[in-house]
């Protein structure tokens, strides 16, 4: 029996009213891009969003009446077949695909005897093609590359032929944001990201690094200097509270994602390299214009902020494959510059065995590489990625021309001569140690540093001046993501010593950044968070001195000043731009609105709190906060379970500077900032 | 030396209870239970009995590290084929490998390939082998251990074909024998 079922849900709930009736009618459980047409039924509001000509792939499941298959399917757009021959450049030519190309059909065609359990559903078992719970002729259907030019909201149809001759069809919708020609447009824009930086992070490091007196703060962060500033909303598409891949993403390509998932739509398949991707601003204006990418980040760069940016993948864990993808896809994303972290994931791993490593210490693994389906290949012009753990890629990224920099020596010595062409910076085998460390280690105190075994890491704003440097070479412009990663890893941790001078340290790249519009105003420069994290709060200062605190780290409340006894805390800024020690008499203290259990001290360790993602970690970490200071300080109980901070769905502060900057005030959504940045970019200015 | 046990002892305590390290481990659990004393880290050990180096972790690979990633470092080569006492925390994998397990300088639980996709393990970890059963394995102790043996360097596959150790250590009799009493059917 044919059915023509409007949307799954409405056909599902038909089923479980008519519990009598023979078979489970066809659906289509899932339509992407996602909208809550097809979701409830309602019109608004419109869920995917994108700039005329940007690219996005049209995917369905659909679950056919029991005994029939999916024998041909078409996406149409407000009526119209959407199958078209597409004309895309690679490398440097334009190469038509033919429509048929860019076009998939995945259904289960893994062994039956694992794939598919006894009462006909598949299992999601290692080595089939789809996700548990589908009945076993469940067939994943999808267009690659879709664009649209025309601004408004369109009408997206699935229709699906069973074998039987019947029909199963599903409406949703997405809309095409316009851009109004004829303004001035900014040729550079540059995204300075405070990972988990919210206003009390941006509070907490003026009062630090400038100083209060008498109510007024007696200097501005470079960051407060930004003339326009508005709020963000910062849910993801399944949470209130967002990770950092979707928080991320959203700015870059103007839809909500998944916690995890970076630069794509859910699906269906357990590939997690297969799913409907969508094009990233990079992407987009490489395309378009020829710009330029630069991704500077102090985490691994294979984390989920920096590869939210050129990356497309469901698995933000996949490192192997995220790596590489870096590297095969630059001429679809103009990657130009890739600093950070994360050694480990460039060097060649020929044995594929990871526990243990080998000797050079190798994370790259087989099992979490990339091989992309034809579809993908054909439909985005994307390297097809190869399983191939023994790559080296460091030796590939430079056979590319890339010059690679392993510490902040090398850094500045490829710059003595020359501004390179384009750049690679590895500066640790995982996250880059945080400020508070390097700073020590750069005023003779190498005692954490040095037992990571990155003694010469360069900071932050010495990686952001680089890179801008090495993208100003291109006259086309460029989209440069700077990122301070661990203002977020360090409020997790609930360390107050340790985030704030991440927030310093990240101000002083603002002011590297600002500088360079103020050359070139032919730049945007926005200052935002993709979260906040921990819930933050400057709750007071310390009503004894240091060394009170360090007589009696158990003094838990009984030294915290509320209100006027907090007074106004003076810190001493050295000339290098840090504290001269962040444990002063009076100290500022912080409180955490979204903590798990921690033991507080009001006073820093030594070494910083185990990153379970950096391979030395001195035995003397403290494991997690949990355990942090346990016998010492004085307990306090969080409402999170687990060991560390969470992130919050609290609104974060944006600042701009630049051209278009006008543009950043009020309260909306991430996903507007892209469609901002586009019209910047694109439309320019009045 | 007693300090930094200490602070691993409190790294261990956290492992036992904290979330973390559950993410990354599997749904079976792994069976687990106290080292036996011939093999358990209570308080600082003496020195080590004749012709044997205490060789540390943190001495395996030339520091800083290299920028095409880790070195061995002079003391582990000159190491090979001498015997050495280490200490460290066996890695809880799961499931545990034949004839043998890994030695870490921290307290870290191992999935199969499926789920450790990123990067729970430190490098340099230890292979230590148990020559006289090589298809059985042992349970993963909780706490310091020391293990005391031979050194081998370079590459060599497991029983299982499916990981590869650079650095082992094929144990004493006294070591092995401890061991050995442990050791069970897979
Ligand atoms: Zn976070």
């Amino acid at each position: 029996m044919s059915t023509l079922s409007r949307h799954a849900p409405l056909a599902l709930a038909l089923a479980s009213l008519l519990s009598s009736a023979p078979a489970l009618a066809g659906t289509v459980s899932r339509l992407t891009p996602p909208s809550e047409l097809f979701a409830s039924g309602a019109e608004a509001p419109v869920i995917a969003r994108f700039l005329p000509g940007q690219r996005f792939d049209l995917q369905a499941t659909i679950q056919p009446d029991a005994g029939q298959t999916i024998t041909s399917f078409e996406f149409y757009v407000d009526g119209a077949p959407t199958r078209r021959d597409q004309v895309i450049p690679i490398g440097g030519e334009l190469v038509t695909i033919p429509s048929t190309a860019a076009r998939s059909t995945v259904t289960e065609t893994g062994a039956a005897a694992t794939c598919v359990n006894a009462s006909g559903r598949t299992t999601g078992a290692s080595g089939c093609k789809l996700v548990a719970g589908l009945p076993s002729n469940t067939a994943v259907v999808t267009q690659r590359a879709y664009s649209h030019m025309e601004p408004g909201v369109h009408a997206l149809k699935i229709v699906a032929w069973q074998s039987d001759g019947s029909r199963i069809s599903a409406t949703g919708n997405f809309e095409i944001v316009g851009i109004t020609p004829g303004g001035t447009v900014a040729k550079n824009i540059i995204i300075m990201l405070g990972d988990g930086m919210g206003a009390s992070h941006r509070t907490a490091a003026r009062i630090m690094s400038k100083g209060y007196a008498q109510g007024k703060a007696k200097g501005r962060l470079a960051m407060d200097t930004f003339p326009v500033s508005g709020m963000v909303m910062t849910a993801s598409l399944n949470s209130i509270v967002t990770d950092s891949a979707p928080g991320m993403q959203n700015y870059v390509n103007g839809n909500k994602g998944n916690n995890n998932e970076e630069g794509v739509f859910p699906d269906d398949t357990r590939d997690a390299f297969d799913n409907p991707r969508i094009e990233y601003l990079a992407e987009y204006l490489h395309m378009l214009q020829g710009k330029s990418l630069g991704i500077v980040t102090t985490s691994d760069v294979f984390d989920a902020t920096p590869a939210a940016n050129a990356i497309h993948t469901s698995a933000r864990g996949n490192g192997t494959g995220i790596v590489d993808q870096f590297l095969d896809d630059r001429h679809l994303t103009g990657l130009t510059v890739l600093m950070g972290g994360g050694r480990k994931w460039f060097l060649p791993n020929a044995g594929d065995s990871t526990s243990p490593q080998p000797l050079n210490g190798s994370q790259r693994r087989s099992s979490n590489d990339y091989v992309l389906p034809d579809d993908l290949v054909a439909g985005w012009g994307a390297s097809r990625g190869a399983i191939d753990p023994g790559r080296d890629l460091i030796a590939d990224f430079e056979g590319a021309g890339y010059t690679y920099t392993p510490d902040r020596t090398a850094l500045d010595a490829a710059f003595a001569t020359r501004v390179p062409d384009k750049l690679l910076g590895l500066y640790a085998f995982s996250n880059m140690n945080v400020a508070f460390d390097k700073v020590a280690g750069r005023r003779g105190n190498g005692t954490v540093v040095d037992a990571y075994g990155f003694p010469d890491q360069p900071m932050l704003d010495e990686m952001t001046d680089k890179a801008l440097k090495v993208l100003a070479k291109n006259p086309n412009g460029f989209v440069a993501m700077i990122e301070a990663a661990s203002i977020d890893k360090q409020s997790h941790l609930m360390d107050s010593d340790r985030w704030p001078l991440e927030v310093i340290e990240f101000d002083r790249a603002i002011a590297v950044a600002k500088r360079f519009a103020e050359q070139n105003p032919d730049t945007i420069v926005i200052v935002t968070a993709d979260h906040e994290c921990s819930g933050a709060a400057i709750i007071g200062a310390a009503t004894v001195t240091a060394a009170a605190l360090e007589a009696d780290p158990d003094a838990g409340q009984s030294v915290v000043g509320v209100y006027e006894a907090a007074k106004f805390p003076k810190y001493t800024i050295a000339g290098d731009g840090y504290p001269v020690t962040t444990v002063i008499d009076n100290r500022m203290l912080i409180g955490y609105g979204a903590n798990a259990d921690r033991y507080e001290t009001w006073l820093p360790t030594v070494y910083p709190t185990l990153d379970s993602q950096q391979p030395f970690s001195p035995s003397a970490s403290p494991a997690n906060p949990s355990v942090r200071n346990q016998g010492a300080g004085f307990l306090i109980t969080g409402q999170v379970g687990g060991n560390q901070a969470v992130h919050t769905a609290t609104d974060i502060p944006l600042s701009a500077y630049g051209r278009g900057a006008a543009a950043f005030t009020g309260v909306f959504d991430n996903t507007d900032v892209f469609f901002k940045l586009g019209q910047i970019a694109i439309g320019g200015v009045q | 030396m007693p300090r930094s046990i200490a602070a691993q002892a409190f790294a261990l305590v956290a492992l036992l209870s904290c979330g973390d390290v559950a993410a990354h481990t599997h749904s079976e659990p792994v069976e687990s239970r106290e080292a036996p004393r011939a093999l358990a880290v209570k308080k600082e050990l003496g020195a080590p009995p004749k012709d044997v180096v205490d060789l540390k972790f943190r001495d395996l690979f030339a520091m800083p590290v290299g920028p095409r990633g880790l070195e061995p470092s002079d003391t582990l080569k000159a190491a090979a084929g001498k015997r050495v006492r280490m200490v460290g925390f066996m890695v809880q994998q799961s499931p545990a490998t034949l004839g043998g397990f890994l030695l870490s300088p921290l307290p870290v639980a191992s999935g199969d390939a499926d789920e450790d996709l990123a990067d729970d393990l430190p490098p340099g970890l230890v292979r230590v082998e148990l020559p006289s059963h090589p298809d059985r394995v042992l349970p993963h102790l909780r706490g310091l251990i020391h293990v005391t043996g031979t050194l081998e360097l370079g590459a060599q596959e497991s029983r299982e074909g499916t990981r590869i150790s650079f650095v082992r250590i094929v144990p004493d009799r006294k070591t092995e024998r401890a061991l050995a009493k442990l050791a069970h059917a897979p």
